[in-house]
C-alpha cells in the first residue's frame, strides 16, 4: 500500500499517516511533550504518596484519629482554662434566668417533644408534668438522666449534642415550666 | 495489490432501532431523575406507595441512565461504526435482532423488579440473578456477533474505536459476572458469595470500572468514529491513541479502592486506589486532547454546527471530570467529598455532560444520514444545546455548594469541645434550597430533551429510510506482506483475538493485585468475637431494609474523625461486617449513618422507631424522609427464614443446623417479645406479624455487638 510518499494534511501542513478508515485518517503527530510529563508526573507522585503510607510502618488511619482527637482535647483544655471549668450534675443549678429558660424551651421544642409532647404530657417518653418521677426530680437529677440519658429505655445520651449550659438550662425549663402541671391527656405516671 | 471488488449493505435498520431505544429510555430515564430530585426535598411525592419511594426511584434512575440510555446509546453507534469501519455487514441480523430485544426485555424487566422491591442493594448491579443472567447471555450475543463480524472484515487493520469495543466488551462481561455471583434462595432474591469488607472492595471494583467501561471507554470509541466524522478532519495522534487506550484499561481497573477510602478496607488496598486513581489523568487527558485536537483546522465550523457543539462540550466535561475524579480520590479530598452530594455532582458532569451531550450530537448526526434527509431545524438543536448546557450548571452548581456546605457543618465543633450541628437533620434542612435549585437545573436539561425528541421525530417523519445501504469494498487477500518500519502496534491491530486476550490480561492484573490477598490473607480481616450472625427476625429485618433501599441514603460505615465518632461512636471495624451479604455501607448521607443505631449512644426506643416510620416528621419534625407506613401492615415472610439461613449457612455464617431449623420459632418468639414491648410504650397497635417487628429488630441490633466486647 505505502508507496514512500509522504501524506500531508492539507490544512495544518502537518503528516498523515497512510491508512484511513471509512474515509478517517490520523496525523503522525508526537505525544504532546505536556501531556508525557504530567504522565510521568503523576507516576513519581504515586511512588512518593506510596512510600509514604506503606514505607512509613505506623502511619495509620487509628494514628490519624488519635492525634487529630489529641488535638482537640488540648485546645479544648485551653478554653475551659481560659473560662473556667463546665458545669456537671454536681454543681448543675436550678434557673430562674429569664433568657436562660427561654433557650431551655427552645431546646426543649428542638429535641425533646417528639418524645415528651410539646405540653410535656409524655408519649414514647414519660409524662414530666405528674409527680411521678422515675429517676429523681432535682436539677441534679435531671441533668444526670439528660447528660448521660436511660439507654435501655430510649432515652438516648445528650452529652455529645448539647452543652452543660444548655442542658442546664433545659432540665431548669422542664422543672420549672412542667413539674407537677399535671396536663389534661398525659401519659398514665410512671415511677415514684 | 487489492482484491476483487465487493457489493454489500450495511445494516441500518438495527442502528434505527437503537437510536429509537435510546431516545425512549432517555425520556424516561431522565424523567425518573427529575422525580427523584423531587422527590428529595418532596418525599410527598412518592405518593404514599412503597413502589414509587426515593429507595426504589433512585436505583431505576441510575440503572435506566446507565443501562438503558447510554447502554442502547453504545449499541446505536457501534452497530453502525462497527460495520463502516471494517466495510462488512453485521455478521448476522439475527444476533443483532437478539441483541436489542433481549436489552429492552431486560430493561422493562429491570423496571418492574426495581420498583417491586427486588434489589441486590449493590450500586449498579442492584437487579436480581435471573435479570443478572440474562444480561451476560445477551451481552455475550453481542459480543459474538461483534467478533464474527470482524473477523469477516474486509478491512485489514482495526482502527481505535474497535479496540476501545473491544476492550468493553471483554471487561464488561468479567466485570458483571465476578460481582453478580450469588446464592439464589429464591426466584428474585439472592445472597452474594461475597460478605463485608469483601464485598465492598468487590462491589467497588465494579462499581468503578461501570463508569469506567459502560460509560467512558464504549464511549471513547463512538468519540474515535463520530467526531472525525462529523468534523471532517484526521484524528490528532495516533500514537497518542496507542498510549492512552493501553494505559487507560491498565489503570482503570485497579482505581475501585478509591470509593472506600477511609473506610475499614485495608488500607495498603486504599492507598493503590488513591495512585491509581492519580495516574488515570493523563490517560484519560489523551481521550480528551485526540477528540479536542482532532477539531483544529475546524473551529469555524463548530459556531456554526450543533453537532459539534455537542461534542466539544461534551468531551471538555470528560476532561473535567476525569481531572475531578483523582482529586476526588486524594484522602485529604475524600474526606470531605465522600457521602455528600459533591460526588452527586461529580457523577452528572460525567453522565449529563459526556454521555449525555455525545449521545445528542451523535443521534442529530446519525438520523439524517440514515432517513436521506436534513435535520428538521438547526436551531432547535441548537437551543437545545444551550437550554441543556445552562440545565448542566444549575444542576452541578448548586450541588458542589450543598457537599461542601454540609461537610463545614458535618466537621464543626463549638470551642469547648462539641459538634456546633449535632442534631443530622439541621445539615439536611441547610442544603434544601440548593436541592430545589437542582431539580431545576435538571427540569432544564429535560425540556432540551422534549426539544430533542420532537426535532428528530420531525426529521424521521418527512424522510425515507434506508435500511440497507449499498456500499462496496475489495475482499482482503490472504496474504499480507506488512511495508517497512510499520509501526509496532500494527501487528496487533490486525490480529483481533491477539488484541482481546491481551486486554484480557491487562485489565485482569488490577483486580486480582487487590482482591486475591483481601480474600486469602486472614489479617486483613481480624475478626472480632463478639461479632455474631443476626438472629432469623434480625436477618428478615436487614432484607426489609434492602428492599427499601435504605442504603440509598443512610451510609452503615462510621469513618475515624473526630467528628464521626463523637456524632456517631466508635469508628466501623472490618471484623463487624464478616457476616454481612451483602455489606451494606452506602455511598450518600442524605439521612445519618446507622451503623451504630443500636450501640447505647444512639438506640432509640422501639416506639420511638415505629412512629418513626410511620411518619418520620414526628419524631424528628422537618426530615425529608419519606413514610413507611406498609411496614406497619405487610407481614413478615416468615416461611422464607429457614432457606434464607440455609443459604447464609453455605455461604459460611455460622449458623448451626438446629438454630436453622428453629429458626422461624425463633423468630415468633422475638418478634412476639419486641410487640410486647412496643405495647407497654404505648403502642397499642403493635403487631407481631408485621414487617416493621422485624426491621426494628435489626436497627436495634446494629453496632450493639462490640459493645458486649467491652463489658466482658
Amino acid at each position: 500500500m505505502s508507496d514512500n510518499k509522504k501524506l500531508v494534511d492539507e490544512v495544518l501542513g502537518e503528516n498523515l499517516l497512510d491508512h484511513e478508515y471509512d474515509g478517517i485518517m490520523e496525523l503522525d503527530n508526537n505525544l504532546p511533550p505536556w501531556w508525557l510529563y504530567m504522565f510521568y508526573g503523576t507516576i513519581i507522585f504515586s511512588i512518593i504518596y506510596s512510600f509514604y503510607f506503606f514505607g512509613m510502618g505506623d502511619f495509620n488511619q487509628q494514628d490519624e484519629l488519635n492525634t487529630e482527637i489529641a488535638v482537640a482535647e488540648a485546645q479544648i483544655a485551653k478554653y475551659k482554662e481560659k473560662n473556667g471549668p463546665g458545669i456537671d450534675e454536681n454543681s448543675a443549678v436550678l434557673l430562674t434566668d429569664a433568657a436562660q429558660l427561654e433557650d431551655g424551651k427552645a431546646i426543649y421544642a428542638k429535641n425533646c417533644v417528639a418524645c415528651h409532647a410539646a405540653n410535656g404530657g409524655g408519649g414514647v417518653g414519660p409524662n414530666l408534668t405528674d409527680d411521678a418521677w422515675l429517676h429523681g426530680n432535682t436539677i441534679n437529677d435531671l441533668f444526670k438522666v439528660i447528660k448521660y440519658g436511660v439507654p435501655e429505655k430510649g432515652m438516648i445520651p445528650w452529652e455529645s449534642q448539647l452543652n452543660p449550659e444548655q442542658i442546664q438550662n433545659v432540665a431548669s425549663f422542664i422543672l420549672t415550666e412542667f413539674k407537677g402541671k399535671n396536663v389534661k391527656g398525659g401519659k398514665a405516671p410512671q415511677g415514684s | 495489490m487489492s482484491g476483487q471488488i465487493e457489493k454489500f449493505y450495511y445494516d441500518n435498520k438495527i442502528v434505527k432501532l437503537f437510536a429509537f431505544a435510546t431516545i425512549f429510555w432517555g425520556v424516561v430515564g431522565m424523567l425518573v431523575g427529575l422525580l427523584v430530585a423531587l422527590q428529595i426535598y418532596i418525599p410527598a411525592l412518592n405518593f404514599n406507595l412503597e413502589f414509587t419511594t426515593f429507595g426504589r426511584t433512585r436505583p431505576l434512575h441510575t440503572n435506566a441512565v446507565i443501562f438503558a440510555f447510554v447502554g442502547n446509546g453504545i449499541f446505536t453507534g457501534v452497530y453502525y461504526s462497527l460495520q463502516r469501519l471494517l466495510k462488512t455487514r453485521m455478521w448476522s441480523d439475527k444476533l443483532s435482532m437478539i441483541n436489542f430485544w433481549g436489552w429492552q426485555g431486560i430493561i422493562v424487566a429491570a423496571a418492574i423488579t426495581l420498583l417491586m422491591g427486588f434489589t441486590t442493594s449493590k450500586e449498579y448491579a442492584e437487579l436480581e440473578w435471573p435479570i443478572d443472567i440474562a444480561i451476560a447471555g445477551i451481552w455475550v450475543v453481542f459480543g459474538w456477533n461483534m467478533f464474527a463480524t470482524i473477523l469477516k472484515r474486509r478491512e485489514r487493520h482495526l482502527y481505535v474505536a474497535i479496540w476501545f469495543y473491544i476492550g468493553t466488551f471483554v471487561t464488561v462481561a468479567v466485570l458483571h459476572i465476578v460481582n453478580s455471583l450469588a446464592l439464589p434462595v429464591s426466584f428474585l432474591k439472592s445472597y452474594p458469595i461475597y460478605a463485608g469488607v469483601q464485598d465492598a472492595l468487590v462491589q467497588w471494583w465494579y462499581g468503578h470500572n461501570a463508569v469506567a467501561f459502560f460509560l467512558t471507554t464504549p464511549y471513547l470509541g463512538l468519540m474515535y468514529y463520530f467526531v472525525p466524522k462529523a468534523v471532517k478532519r484526521p484524528v490528532y495522534s495516533y500514537k497518542l491513541s496507542i498510549i492512552h487506550f493501553w494505559a487507560l484499561i491498565f489503570l482503570y481497573i485497579w482505581a475501585g479502592p478509591h470509593h472506600l477510602l477511609y473506610t475499614s478496607l485495608p488500607e495498603w488496598v486504599q492507598t493503590l486506589g488513591v495512585v491509581f486513581s492519580v495516574m488515570l489523568i493523563a490517560p484519560s487527558w489523551g481521550g480528551m486532547i485526540n477528540g479536542l485536537l482532532t477539531m483544529r483546522g475546524a473551529w469555524d465550523r463548530v459556531r456554526d454546527s450543533a453537532v459539534l457543539k455537542f461534542f466539544v462540550v461534551a468531551i471538555t466535561a470528560y476532561g473535567m471530570s476525569t481531572f475531578e475524579g483523582p482529586m476526588l480520590s486524594l484522602k485529604s479530598v475524600n474526606a470531605i467529598s465522600h457521602f455528600t452530594d459533591w460526588t452527586v455532582a461529580h457523577v452528572h458532569i460525567g453522565a449529563l455532560g459526556w454521555n449525555g451531550f455525545l449521545t445528542f450530537g451523535m443521534i442529530y448526526w446519525l438520523i439524517p444520514r440514515m432517513f436521506k434527509n436534513k435535520l428538521y431545524s438547526q436551531k432547535l438543536a441548537n437551543a437545545h444545546f444551550w437550554i441543556g448546557t445552562i440545565g448542566i450548571l444549575f444542576y452541578a452548581l448548586p450541588l458542589y455548594w450543598a457537599g461542601f456546605t454540609q461537610y463545614l457543618m458535618w466537621q464543626e465543633f463549638t470551642p469547648d469541645g462539641f459538634l456546633a450541628y449535632p442534631n443530622f437533620l439541621e445539615t439536611v434542612t441547610q442544603i434544601l434550597p440548593m436541592y430545589a435549585m437542582r431539580s431545576l437545573g435538571g427540569a432544564l436539561y429535560f425540556t432540551g430533551v422534549i426539544l430533542f425528541v420532537i426535532n428528530i421525530w420531525k426529521t424521521v417523519k418527512t424522510g425515507s429510510f434506508e435500511a440497507n445501504e449499498a456500499a462496496e469494498a475489495p475482499a482482503l487477500e490472504k496474504e499480507y506482506f506488512a511495508g517497512l518500519g510499520e509501526h509496532w502496534h500494527r501487528p496487533i491491530e490486525r490480529k483481533p483475538v491477539r488484541l482481546l486476550i491481551f486486554a484480557l490480561i491487562v485489565i485482569l492484573i488490577g483486580g486480582a493485585v487487590e482482591m486475591m490477598p483481601t480474600f486469602l490473607v486472614k489479617s486483613n480481616i481480624p475478626t472480632i468475637e463478639a461479632v455474631k450472625p443476626y438472629t432469623p427476625l434480625e436477618l428478615q429485618g436487614r432484607d426489609i431494609y434492602i428492599k427499601e433501599g435504605c442504603n440509598n441514603c443512610h451510609s452503615q460505615m462510621v469513618r475515624p474523625f473526630r467528628h464521626e465518632v463523637e456524632r456517631f461512636g466508635e469508628y466501623s471495624k472490618s471484623g463487624e461486617a464478616v457476616y454481612d451479604h451483602p455489606h451494606l455501607w452506602g455511598s450518600k448521607r442524605t439521612g445519618p449513618d446507622l451503623a451504630r443505631e443500636g450501640s447505647k449512644k444512639l438506640r432509640k426506643s422501639h416506639s420511638w422507631h415505629y412512629n418513626h416510620m410511620f411518619d418520620p416528621t414526628t419524631m424528628s419534625p422537618g426530615s425529608i424522609m419519606p413514610r413507611y407506613p406498609w411496614l406497619m401492615f405487610k407481614d413478615i415472610d416468615v416461611k422464607s427464614t429457614t432457606s434464607k439461613m440455609a443459604v447464609m449457612q453455605k455461604l459460611g455464617v455460622p449458623y448451626t443446623d438446629d438454630e436453622i431449623k428453629s429458626g422461624k420459632e425463633n423468630l415468633k418468639a422475638q418478634a412476639e417479645q419486641i410487640a410486647s414491648e412496643l405495647k407497654e410504650q404505648g403502642v397499642k397497635e403493635a403487631d407481631a406479624n408485621k414487617e416493621i417487628i422485624a426491621l426494628i429488630a435489626y436497627l436495634q441490633r446494629l453496632g450493639s455487638d462490640i459493645e458486649k466486647t467491652a463489658k466482658n
